[in-house]
This record gives structure tokens, C-alpha cells and sequence, in this order.
């Protein structure tokens, strides 16, 4: 099935800059998209795979593997040649249960061979990609659990059936919700990088354009496409070159201060606030070809970086994102 | 047109594109009227019900314990999820968001060909979750005495332009053929937002609607008809204002 192309996306500008982001650094920990239906969250963060440079792993690793020592030995691989594959993004459907999730015992190879041999989950296909659950508040309790563990030790520990079993999975966790079904778990909450909300545009001129692009783009889909190339060319190279770059960013120290009274001011949990805050604000100065992160990139990348990390103000009425522009406003001035 | 009217054309105009246009949710109480639909639906597409509390076992297929332990290989049963099939949801008043949530997303990836969802809700509150309905472009809930013909009559009635003349037409014009006018697209797209309605999935789905209502009048280019029965058919129950009189 083909995507809708990420730069046929009319407006949205937080959305988009939080995904350009995490897949310029996939360290800065996925990106959760909250908002009504019918706002193009699913869209979005299926166009973003177009947008991922792709990966080199080896031919036949269920884990996507760069070198035979990250592949694990029930991959049984007895070559080692490496491919260029698209990088993962792996949909967590509301339905996958425990067992698909995380792998299980391969139940054809134990009748016919008698062997006890694992069959890897989702989790397996995630590594080194993105795992996307849309309707995340909706996900089960037991399966969210799982999540929460690998999310944070990037690995795959299955200890079941008489298997013993180990793997990595290192994924940027991406979702999407409604605010409507039911509010998150603050665990969860806190594994995402970045979190955007969204809403539909809400200029007329510009609903006719998503009408119009999305009305072209399923009456002739490789037309659309076609149209579209170039720019998400463009995009996607923009990103590689971002990649490359992120490194030779540097990070003033007033930056690192300003994060800090940020953070304190706003009273957001731990120490995650500030260094996602650093990380998002050097992707976006790598983004724009810029050498040191100054404060309009804070500033930039402050309401998505830090909105979902606050702590409930019950004598605060103001929604978190309208909280955090007030506390940047005092604070960055 | 009244509402007895206006929900025979939208199952005509549901087998017109059941994938784009998603689904039916019909509202009506058990009785002879909901009957005669389901009667009809299985009469004219490939359908499978199922309710509410259907596992995901049943749902997406498992594993075929007595018949893998027989062969001595895997064998899986077959989900019900298919597809060519359109799934009939009966008592989807009933039905849980994750179950919803669950069927839109088949919706969304084309694994089933459309949903009717049978919503026999007594009260405002009881209704077939949102994060389903929301896919379904037409929503019907004919309320009155209903003819005596309703849905039974057959093709080949004298009265040439009803609806009973339509179900041979479908198909005429495959609705993937269908043009529809850019300035129809915003026009639909206003009227939406007049009736202040915020999501853009409702604009979309009408213009598929209108399509299939082109199609199924033998036009490959959309009117000014197909745009007004198309706002008729899925604006008014995703309203949330009466359009201003004055500025429509």
C-alpha cells in the first residue's frame, strides 16, 4: 500500500518538525501524536517512513543486525552478507497479542521437528526501526507493561515455554491517540521524546487543500506520487545531511542553562525533560545547517519537548503547551 | 426524499464503493425494517456478522488445535476478517472502543471490504463508538411507518428513477472512474465547516459519496445533486451547529 508522501502534508508544522526530528536523532525517543479524529495523526506518521534513510543489515537477521556479533545465535544465520533495507517502522495493531508481541515458541517447528525453536515478535522486526501503535490509550494493560520494560532496556527478554531467549530491540516508539478514549499512563507518557498536538487547520483555504491533495492522491495515487518525488527527495536528503551533522553541533553553555531554569521553572520530573529539550534543540539546529544551538531553537522545540512532563497544576486551568510558551516567554524572555 | 428514501439510496450508494465509503451505520430498533436490510445486504454482497463480544481468535484466525495435532503441522483457522467480505456488526451499540478501534483499523488497511454496523441504541448515549462510526460515511436512522416495499422490491418496477432501478446500475460507472469538480470539493468542504464539523474525514467521505452517487446516476463527472444528496447523506449526523440561514 502506498503512503501518502510526507511533504503533500498541508500545515501541521509541529507535527512534522517532531518527526523530522526523531528521525534525525532517534535518541530523542519517538514522538506522540494527541488530537482529535480525522486530523491526519495516522498519516503523518505513515508518510514518515518515506522520510527514513534506509539501513544496512544483514541478509536474513529477524532482528535487522548490523554485524554478526548483534545477531542472535537462534537466528541460526550461517552467512553474513549485509543488504540495504528500508528502515523498519512496524505497526502494533490494537489486536497483536502477547505472544506476537514479543515472539513465542515456533509451534510449526515443534510439531513437525520436535524442536524448540523461537519465533520472533514485533518487537524482533522493530530493532533499530520505529514501532507505531495508533489508538495508544486504547492499547492493552498487559501489552503496554511489556513495552514500558523494552522500550527502556532495549532488549527482548523471553523467559516462556521453555525457551530462554534474548534479543535487541532498540525502537523509536511512535503513537498516536484521542484524547477522547482515555488519558495515558504517566510510564508511557514519559517514553515518548517528543508529544504534539494536533488539531485540524483551521483556515478554510487550507482544509480545501487537504481535501484536494488527499482527493487526488486516491483517485491516482502514482500520479500524486510522482508530483511529490522531488520534494520528498529533497526532505529525505535534508535529513541525511542533518544526521551527519548533529554531531558537529555544539551546545553553548548558557543553553545548558537555560534548559535547566527551564525545566525547574516548569517543574517537569527528572532529568529526561532537559536532556530530550538539548537533543530535539540540536536536531533542529542540525536541521537548519547551523553549527551551535541558540535559543530560538529552544524555544522552537520547548512546547513539544516538555508539555507531557508536567506535573498537574489543579490551580492552572491553562492547557501544558499553553503553560510551557508562558514559562519560555519568562524565562528565555 | 424521506428518510425511508434517503436510506435505500445509501446502501445503494455503499455497494456503489463499499471500500471508500467504508460503511452503514444503521440505526433502527429489531424489527421488520432492520430485517429487511440485513436481508438485503446479504442478498447483494459478500457479508459476515459478527457481534460484540467476538474474540480476536475468531477475529483475525488462530491456531487449529485439533486439526494441527491431527496433520502434524500448523494448520490456522481463517479469521474472519477478509478482504472481499463486509462484516455486519449487529448490537454495535454494544460494542467496546477496543473492539472499534480494532475494526477501523482493518477498515483503514482494506482487510475487510466495508462495516455495517447494526446500532439498535435505545437512548442518545448508546450509539456505536465514535472511533469506528467515524469511518462509516453514511449513517442512516429512518424513523416512521415504512412502505410496505421498502428494500423488498425487485428490479424492473415501472417507476424508472427510485432507488429499486439502482441496484442494476451499480457498476455502470465504477466509482473509480468518477471526476469530481475542484469547486465541488470546496464547496463540500465549507459546507462541513458551516455545520461545524472539525474533522477533515467527513469533507473526504462525502466527495467519495457524491462520487458513488454520480456513478450510480450513470455520470462519470459529479452535479450540483450529487454534492447536495452527498452533504445530505453524511454531514447531519456529525453536525455540531446548524448552518447560519443567512450567510448559506
Amino acid at each position: 500500500m502506498t503512503h501518502f508522501p510526507f511533504s503533500a502534508i498541508v500545515g501541521q508544522d509541529d507535527m512534522k518538525r517532531a518527526m523530522i526530528l526523531t528521525a534525525i536523532d532517534p535518541k530523542i525517543g519517538g514522538v506522540l501524536v494527541f488530537g482529535d479524529r480525522g486530523t491526519g495523526k495516522s498519516t503523518a506518521v505513515r508518510a514518515l517512513a518515506g522520510l527514513l534513510p534506509p539501513i544496512q543489515a544483514l541478509r536474513g537477521c529477524p532482528v535487522n543486525a548490523e554485524t554478526p556479533d548483534d545477531s542472535p545465535d537462534w537466528a541460526g544465520l550461517s552467512t553474513f552478507f549485509t543488504e540495504i533495507r528500508p528502515t523498519p517502522v512496524i505497526d502494533l495493531p490494537l489486536g497483536a497479542t502477547e505472544d506476537r508481541v514479543v515472539g513465542a515458541l515456533d509451534i510449526e517447528k515443534a510439531l513437525t521437528k520436535g524442536e524448540k525453536a523461537f519465533e520472533p515478535g514485533l518487537l524482533a522486526r522493530a530493532n533499530r526501526g520505529y514501532l507505531y501503535i495508533d489508538e495508544v490509550n486504547l492499547l492493552e494493560d498487559h501489552i503496554v507493561d511489556l513495552l514500558l520494560d523494552v522500550a527502556q532496556s532495549g532488549e527482548n527478554v523471553v523467559e516462556r515455554e521453555g525457551l530462554s531467549i534474548r534479543h535487541p530491540a532498540r525502537f523509536v516508539l511512535v503513537g498516536s491517540g484521542n484524547p477522547e478514549e482515555g488519558e495515558l499512563r504517566p510510564q508511557l507518557l514519559d517514553r515518548f521524546g517528543l508529544s504534539v498536538e494536533v488539531r485540524s487547520p483551521r483556515d478554510l483555504a487550507q482544509r480545501i487543500e487537504v481535501i484536494k491533495r488527499r482527493d487526488a492522491f486516491e483517485t491516482d495515487p502514482a500520479a500524486f506520487m510522482d508530483r511529490f518525488a522531488d520534494a520528498e527527495k529533497d526532505m529525505q536528503s535534508q535529513i541525511i545531511k542533518a544526521r551527519n551533522g548533529l554531531s558537529r553541533v555544539s551546545t553553548p553553555d548558557e543553553i545548558l542553562e537555560d534548559c535547566a531554569s527551564l525545566c525547574l521553572a516548569l517543574g517537569s520530573d527528572g532529568l529526561r525533560g532537559e536532556l530530550t529539550l538539548i537533543r530535539a534543540a540540536r536536531a533542529l539546529a542540525a536541521f537548519e545547517g547551523k553549527r551551535k544551538i541558540r535559543r530560538d531553537h529552544l524555544r522552537s522545540v520547548s512546547a513539544i519537548a516538555l508539555s507531557h512532563r508536567l506535573r498537574r497544576d489543579p490551580l492552572d486551568e491553562a492547557g501544558s503547551s499553553a503553560r510551557v510558551a508562558r514559562t519560555v516567554e519568562s524565562v528565555l524572555g | 426524499m424521506d428518510g425511508w428514501a434517503r436510506a435505500e439510496l445509501a446502501l445503494h450508494l455503499f455497494a456503489q464503493n463499499p471500500a471508500r465509503i467504508g460503511g452503514v451505520v444503521v440505526r433502527l430498533r429489531a424489527g421488520p425494517a432492520r430485517d429487511r436490510v440485513r436481508i438485503w445486504l446479504q442478498a447483494h454482497l459478500d457479508t459476515v456478522c459478527i457481534s460484540p463480544s467476538i474474540s480476536d481468535d475468531q477475529l483475525y484466525g488462530g491456531i487449529d488445535l485439533s486439526a494441527a495435532l491431527a496433520h502434524g503441522r500448523l494448520i490456522q483457522t481463517q479469521g474472519l476478517l477478509h478482504p472481499g467480505k463486509t462484516v455486519i456488526l449487529t448490537m454495535a451499540e454494544r460494542c467496546e472502543p477496543h473492539l472499534a478501534a480494532k475494526l477501523a483499523h482493518a477498515l483503514e488497511q482494506r482487510q475487510i471490504a466495508g462495516l455495517i454496523a447494526l446500532d439498535e441504541g435505545a437512548d442518545e448515549d448508546e450509539r456505536c463508538p465514535d472511533v469506528l462510526a467515524q469511518h462509516l460515511a453514511l449513517h442512516i436512522a429512518p424513523e416512521g411507518r415504512m412502505s410496505d416495499d421498502w428494500l423488498t422490491r425487485t428490479s424492473g418496477g415501472d417507476k424508472t428513477n427510485e432507488p429499486e432501478k439502482l441496484f442494476n446500475k451499480i457498476n455502470a460507472v465504477p466509482a473509480g472512474t468518477v471526476k469530481i469538480d475542484p469547486n465541488h470539493l470546496s464547496d463540500l468542504t465549507e459546507l462541513a465547516a458551516r455545520f461545524g464539523i472539525d474533522s477533515l474525514r467527513a469533507p473526504l467521505l462525502a466527495a467519495v459519496v457524491a462520487k458513488a452517487h454520480a456513478g450510480l446516476c450513470g455520470r462519470d463527472q459529479t452535479n450540483f445533486t450529487d454534492i447536495e444528496t452527498a452533504a445530505a447523506l453524511v454531514f447531519p449526523q456529525r453536525a455540531t451547529q446548524l448552518p447560519d440561514r443567512q450567510d448559506a
